[in-house]
């Protein structure tokens, strides 16, 4: 059936029946040729074996009114991350169909056993089939058609159990065999009986072991056809356990295979998972590492470097239970998160045991105090101040908690495991690290560290002058406020950075019309092109055209080419763009072959998240074809004038040319055909029908009547085919009109409704801009008949979700750490100020942005979040020790100036170490690496700023702000933030 | 550079507008380009004969070198002397048929005979008597009349029965004989069948001449005509001698019949496919292979090699076939066109149609310029319309 025959008589039933399934979020469908894909969306959480038992219910009462020759069902219970192993057949001179059947009825079998395996989807090679090609001018002469013909085919092909006879006390089981073993049972079947003579299959057809009519084809590294098996893992099933087991599998089977033949292996999901989750295991080693340094060089103190760094890996032990607890796997992203949280895990020990030290140090020798005492005592003059720093930290990242879709699935646990390791290491800064205080510290001579001798006398001179001159550090400070909105402007918008997978995938688009012996032999083409132009590839695998299990059907015209490269040592420049860049070149050489780069895991979730990709995705919905491709056009034209699109495009306009054979009723009808008859007829000479099975050992081998293979190669022969009617013979040319008309390639539908898609990239522009001006230009410009509606998605809407979330919840989470601030400081004023610092870190992580090159993104603005919990940490560590100082009766010039002074290292050192904790990150290079990069170059930019900014600008203001003016405090209640004692 | 070609292009389709009624701009490809998508080139050939069509036709025997086997006397069949496909010679016989009609006549005949003699011998008397003078001679001519009556009436009988002798037990059987020398083609009695008389009981085939009779559809009977050349499997050729303009209604054709060249081996009632195609002196009418005919907007366009890569020319397919295609105008003898490759040549026609368009319309179209992995467009189906390769 065409798209629209697809679409008409199998999607509008099919959908009409599933709209209303309750939970369901969205129902989108495409017709291509002879295929039908459905696809509903349910909300989060729906139970996915409900959800199938709801579909196929209402599949069942809906399967009766569907044509007869339809076959399908629910797709396995699989997620687009479900290809988590392919492999080809390679080796032992095997033909194409004896390695598609080697996969079919041994490989595929024994892995479908597996837990946690959904399917293996077939690619490639030819499906084994008895094939009856009859000659039709021979069929015409005798009379019959094919369906006589499969009719015959079909009642002489049966074994059965007649009954029992007795043999006196005995029964015997009586079998007549009649089913068709071999080749030479089904050519001598009668087709035809007079009175003194049978016509035989093989009379009027050639019988010979052939394939199934194909709808794609596999290839590799330019030399031929190949046979491809992916593994499908059920949803929620481990990756790495099924690629061992299947594994373990192969190996098993290995024996059985025929002489000299092996699996290949071409992609492997759990390498990806193993070197993504290695890239941040390494990351968060080298944090740790850098962490207990900093605490050596800064605390100047061994034994309390010991005693803070005991707190990482506990943090970490807790963070995994309760990771546990909550079934968090230890993936990418929150294994990020716990490299996020190392430089934030320590502040509170940090806080605790240089109190501690600080007590210590002060006791007198001999004094009477016990030592625990002392330490209980040190401890819980901390505990508020710390318990609310960290409270403010966990506040910041609560909005991440309440992000949705993609961005919510990748970014919550990160922000779980930051509040967990978080809440952990508050827990145990307040308990284990006193007790661990009492064993290992000892009373030590107080000394300032090396580096601290350096930095105090620096700063002090610098305070000094900013103390006396504010005006050059106001103008620094408004300088790089400019600067950073000048840089914001600048900075590409994207919704979240490429994973880089290791892997490539190169997808070609031909013309929509080619058919697949020609897509074959340019895809070959391509192979051997880029083999040859880049010798970073180490073996190509293309699929073209559909796959068994109707997974992801594409045209013929459209090829997935799965590039595997050699490891990076070998490269000539260890940089994947610029193999990717060698790549398009080579495709240069191939014009009219159109390659778009891609990933493996990038290509599912792409499709998955909104059926099309691109920053802006304009759905035009609509009833007829036509208007929407003229509509497409329009909306394309429209988009492509305004300012900052790239490229604009659509599939709608896209047309393949059909031969319509429009049936001629009267022609038809005198002929003593029905016209379902000729259809039927048709069909048969050129798809072929299905006339039953043979069962072969171990395996099932399906017969198909078709045509002359001739036929299908030339519209003239088509046309003059005889078929036998009413006594006589007919051709096709004398009951239908042929004509040669263009018409859809495929028909998208959304909610029941028929929709085109145009495509925009946005560059060298702020993407909601763009999407606005777009939005008045097509507004001006197209005229929507009654009728027909517009919406606007892609990634853009992901984005605008994503802030509008974000924009919601910030300022909630902001108020709250207000509140916290208030609560601590007992001061509106103050609380502002403090607040004041917020734009401060912005400017170093917007700066950071635009000179690293990256992208504002999800993963950037989470760094901006995080960045503003410690710029504000920071202002309170200053500020409630300016109010001590005040409480202890110094001026307010005094307190501001000595305070600064003394809070430097507590203030530099909460910096520092948050900052170095993601350096690791900073220089990651494994997958994954990405998502965290800007994160971290947000951080620490931002840090540097916001210390530098916080530690002039803050006693400046607090002097003019900081104090209702005529009151002088001389009683102060609040809590004091004083993390290490004064010196 | 990028800019400059696009200016250039644009240019051209300022000069040439409205773009869309000339040709399509030529598609600039490199010989690298060409060897690795593979696009092969054929020579065109100047046309003897424009291709009218291929039909399946089946063989049959020249009417002429046919003669039936007929049964002179209804009867049963009661032995085969021979098989059909033997080579039989004038006399041998064929069938051996037992028939009362066959008694009868042989009754009448010897019945005939014997009043015939009877009327001689009665003639003789009487001639003798009126030579005597015994009798008038009136008598005598009576008797004349009553012999040569007789004797015609034998003459009548024995031609019924000519070629057959008496057989059986009681003579009712007669053979059925070859009247001339050739190959017994067909025999449709078996021994037991009745036959009727005169009917064909089979048909001797005595010479080697065939014809094939194209079932020729309604549409293409005014297309057909004699002197049309039939080039059959094998390149032999030969003509069309006839077509009937009658559709048969049980095959909804015409019948456009030749004459098999002496040297083409088939036998009766293969199914034979040939191509008509008819002799041409128009000096317009190239020859390609069919699969270098590819439609563009619904017109049939051939893509000839240029200097620099290959350009869409329209052609008008004037006859067509399997293997070669007929056309006039756009071509001559001796260009290279591509018979390979074609959709790519198809998608990057398209494509340079398309940018040349928006040029033209003076809309943005800047090339893709973002670094990977986020330039990847996920263009799946679908052509970009990029600007022309350089």
């Amino acid at each position: 059936m065409t798209p629209e025959e697809v679409e008409q008589r199998v999607i509008a039933p099919v959908e009409m029946e599933l709209l209303g399934i309750p939970r369901q979020r969205m129902l989108r469908s495409v017709a291509k040729y002879a295929i039908a894909d459905i696809t509903i969306d349910f909300e989060d959480g729906a139970d996915i074996y409900w959800a199938r038992q709801q579909v196929s219910e209402r599949l069942a009462t809906v399967m009766d009114i569907l044509p007869t020759n339809l076959s399908g069902g629910l797709a396995p219970i699989s997620t687009p991350l479900s290809d988590v192993f392919m492999f080809t057949i390679e080796g032992g001179d095997l033909t194409a169909e004896e390695r598609r059947t080697l996969l079919d009825w041994t490989i595929r079998p024994a892995l479908r056993t597996l837990p946690g395996i959904a399917d293996v989807n077939t690619l490639g090679g030819m499906v084994r089939t008895f094939e009856v090609q009859p000659d039709a001018a021979a069929l015409a002469s005798t009379d019959l058609t094919i369906n006589d013909l499969t009719a015959a085919i079909e009642a002489a092909n049966r074994n059965d159990g007649a009954g029992r006879i007795s043999v006196g006390e005995e029964a015997l089981i009586v079998r007549s065999v009649g089913a068709i073993q071999a080749l030479e049972d089904l050519s001598s079947i009668v087709i035809k009986r007079s009175t003194d003579a049978v016509v035989l299959l093989r009379d009027v057809a050639e019988t010979r072991i052939g394939a199934l009519t194909r709808y794609g084809a596999v290839t590799k590294n330019g030399e031929g056809e190949a046979v491809q098996g992916i593994v499908l893992s059920l949803r929620g099933a481990d990756a790495n356990t099924i690629v061992r087991d299947v594994r373990a599998r192969l190996a098993e089977l290995a024996p059985s295979f025929p002489k000299d033949v092996t699996v290949e292996v071409f992609y492997d999901r759990s390498e990806l998972i193993s070197h993504a989750v290695m890239t941040v295991q390494e990351a968060l080693v080298e944090a740790i590492v850098l962490v207990v340094i900093l605490l050596v060089v800064f605390l100047g103190n061994m034994r309390a470097s010991i005693v803070v760094a005991c707190m990482l890996p506990m943090a970490a032990l807790f963070t995994f239970m309760m990771m546990q607890l909550t079934g968090m796997s230890a993936n990418l992203m929150s294994l990020g998160g716990l490299a996020i949280a190392i430089g934030l895990i320590v502040d509170a020990a940090v806080v605790v045991v240089e109190n501690t030290v600080d007590r210590l140090g002060h006791e007198p020798e001999g004094g009477r105090t016990p030592w625990v005492n002392l330490i209980f005592r040190a401890a819980s003059e901390v505990a508020v101040p710390v318990a609310s720093g960290i409270l403010i930290i966990c506040l910041v990242f609560l909005p991440l908690l309440a992000l949705e879709g993609l961005e919510g699935k990748l970014f919550r646990p990160v922000a779980m495991t930051i509040v967990f390791a978080l809440a952990g290491s508050l827990a145990m800064s307040l308990t284990i690290v006193p007790v661990l205080s009492s064993f290992l510290l000892k009373k030590v001579k107080h000394s300032e560290p090396f580096l601290m001798r350096v930095l105090t006398p620096a700063y002090t001179r610098l305070l000094d002058f900013s103390l006396k001159r504010p005006l050059p550090l106001f103008l620094v400070t408004v300088a790089g406020l400019v600067l950073a909105g000048l840089a914001y402007s600048q900075v590409g918008k994207i919704f979240m950075p490429t994973m880089d997978e290791g892997s490539v995938i190169m997808q070609t688009a031909k013309l929509p019309s080619v058919n697949l012996e020609r897509s074959v032999t340019a895809d070959l083409a391509v192979q051997k092109a880029l083999l040859a132009d880049v010798p970073e590839i180490e073996s190509i695998v293309a699929r073209v055209g559909s796959d068994e299990l109707g997974l992801d059907p594409m045209g013929l015209n459209e090829s997935d080419m799965f590039v595997v490269l050699k490891p990076k040592a070998d490269w000539r420049k260890p940089d994947k763009s610029w193999v990717v860049d060698q790549m398009r070149t080579a495709m240069e050489t191939l014009p009219g072959i159109e390659p778009a780069f891609t990933q493996p895991i990038e290509m599912r979730t792409s499709e998955m998240l909104t059926g099309a990709r691109g920053d802006l995705a304009v759905k035009i919905f609509g009833p007829d074809l036509a208007v929407l491709s003229d509509l497409a056009g329009q909306v394309q034209d429209s988009i492509q004038a305004v300012e900052g699109a790239t490229e604009v495009f659509t599939l709608s306009n896209d047309t393949t040319d059909f031969m319509q054979l429009r049936m001629d009723r009267i022609a038809v009808g005198a002929s003593g055909l029905s016209i379902s008859d000729a259809e039927d007829e048709l069909r048969a000479m050129l798809e072929g029908v299905n006339a039953g099975t043979v069962i072969e050992p171990g395996r099932r081998t399906a017969i198909l009547v078709r045509g002359d293979s001739t036929l299908r190669q030339a519209p003239e022969l088509f046309a003059d085919v005889p078929i036998a009617a009413g006594g006589g013979s007919i051709r096709v040319g004398d009951i239908a009109e042929i004509r040669r008309e263009p018409g859809a390639v495929k028909i998208d539908r959304e909610n029941a409704s028929r929709f085109a898609l145009v495509q925009a990239f946005v560059d060298g522009r702020d993407l909601v801009g763009f999407v606005e001006d777009a939005q008045a230009e097509v507004a001006a410009k197209v005229k929507l008949p009654p009728g027909y509606r517009l919406e606007w998605g892609g990634e853009f809407a992901n984005q605008r979700r994503a802030s509008e979330r974000l924009g919601l919840v910030v300022p909630i989470a902001l108020a709250m750490i207000f509140v916290v601030l208030f609560v601590t400081l007992r001061s509106i004023r103050q609380s502002v100020l403090i607040f004041a610092n917020v734009p401060l870190a912005l400017i170093g992580g917007v700066l950071s942005l635009y000179l690293s090159g990256q992208y504002f993104s999800v993963p950037a603005s989470i760094g901006f979040i995080a960045l503003l919990g410690i710029a504000v940490l920071n202002g309170l560590v200053l500020v409630s020790y300016f109010n001590q100082l005040l409480a202890a009766g110094q001026s307010v010039d005094e307190a501001v100036r000595l305070g600064a002074i003394r809070r430097l290292r507590p203030v530099l050192m909460t910096a520092t170490i948050a900052a170095f904790g993601l350096v690791p990150l900073l220089f990651a290079d494994g997958p994954g690496s990405e998502i965290q990069k800007p994160l971290a170059i947000v951080v620490i930019g931002g840090l540097v700023s916001s210390t530098l900014l916080t530690l002039l600008l803050l006693p400046v203001l607090f002097r003019r702000f900081g104090i209702a003016p005529g009151t002088v405090r001389t009683s102060q209640r609040a809590a004091i933030w004083s993390p290490i004692s004064a010196d | 550079m990028k800019a400059r070609q696009l200016a250039s292009v644009a240019a051209l389709v300022l000069t040439l507008s409205p773009a869309f009624a000339q040709p399509a701009p030529g598609i600039k490809l490199s010989q690298q380009q060409q060897e690795r998508l593979g696009v092969k080139v054929e020579t065109v050939e100047k046309a003897e004969s424009v291709g009218i069509v291929e039909l399946v036709g089946r063989v049959s025997r020249a009417p002429n070198g046919v003669s039936p086997v007929l049964a002179p006397f209804a009867g049963a069949v009661t032995k085969v002397h021979t098989a059909p496909g033997a080579s039989l010679k004038v006399g041998d016989p064929i069938v051996s048929i037992a028939s009362r009609d066959f008694a009868t006549a042989s009754s009448l005949l010897k019945q005939a005979e014997s009043e015939g003699s009877a009327a001689e011998a009665a003639l003789a008397r009487q001639r003798q008597l009126v030579d005597l003078g015994l009798t008038p001679r009136s008598t005598l001519e009576e008797a004349e009349v009553r012999a040569s009556r007789a004797r015609a009436l034998v003459q009548e009988n024995r031609a019924m029965t000519a070629g057959t002798a008496g057989e059986g037990e009681r003579g009712d059987g007669y053979t059925v004989r070859a009247t001339a020398s050739g190959r017994l083609s067909q025999l449709d009695v078996r021994v037991g069948d009745t036959v009727d008389a005169m009917a064909p009981l089979g048909s001797l085939t005595t010479s080697k001449s065939l014809w094939i009779e194209f079932q020729t559809p309604a549409r293409l009977v005014g297309q057909v005509a004699p002197g049309d050349i039939v080039t059959l499997p094998g390149g032999a050729s030969t003509s069309i001698i006839s077509v009937t303009d009658v559709i048969d209604p049980s095959t909804r054709s015409a019948t456009a019949i030749t004459a098999a060249p002496a040297d083409f081996i088939a036998f009766e009632g293969q199914l034979v496919r040939a191509r008509l195609s008819r002799a041409t002196q128009a000096a317009d009418l190239v020859k390609t292979p069919s699969r270098a005919v590819v439609k563009i907007d619904g017109i049939d366009h051939v893509f000839r090699r240029t200097s620099d890569g290959f350009a869409p020319i329209p052609v008008n397919v004037v006859g067509r076939a399997v293997e070669a295609a007929t056309i006039a105008g756009g071509l001559q003898p001796g260009d290279a066109v591509a018979v390979s490759g074609l959709t790519e040549l198809k998608a990057l026609a398209a494509q340079g149609a398309s940018s040349a368009l928006r040029d033209h319309q003076g809309g943005a179209h800047t090339a893709h310029t973002r670094a990977w992995p986020d330039a990847g467009p996920h263009c799946r189906g679908r052509l970009r319309h990029a600007a022309p390769a350089d």
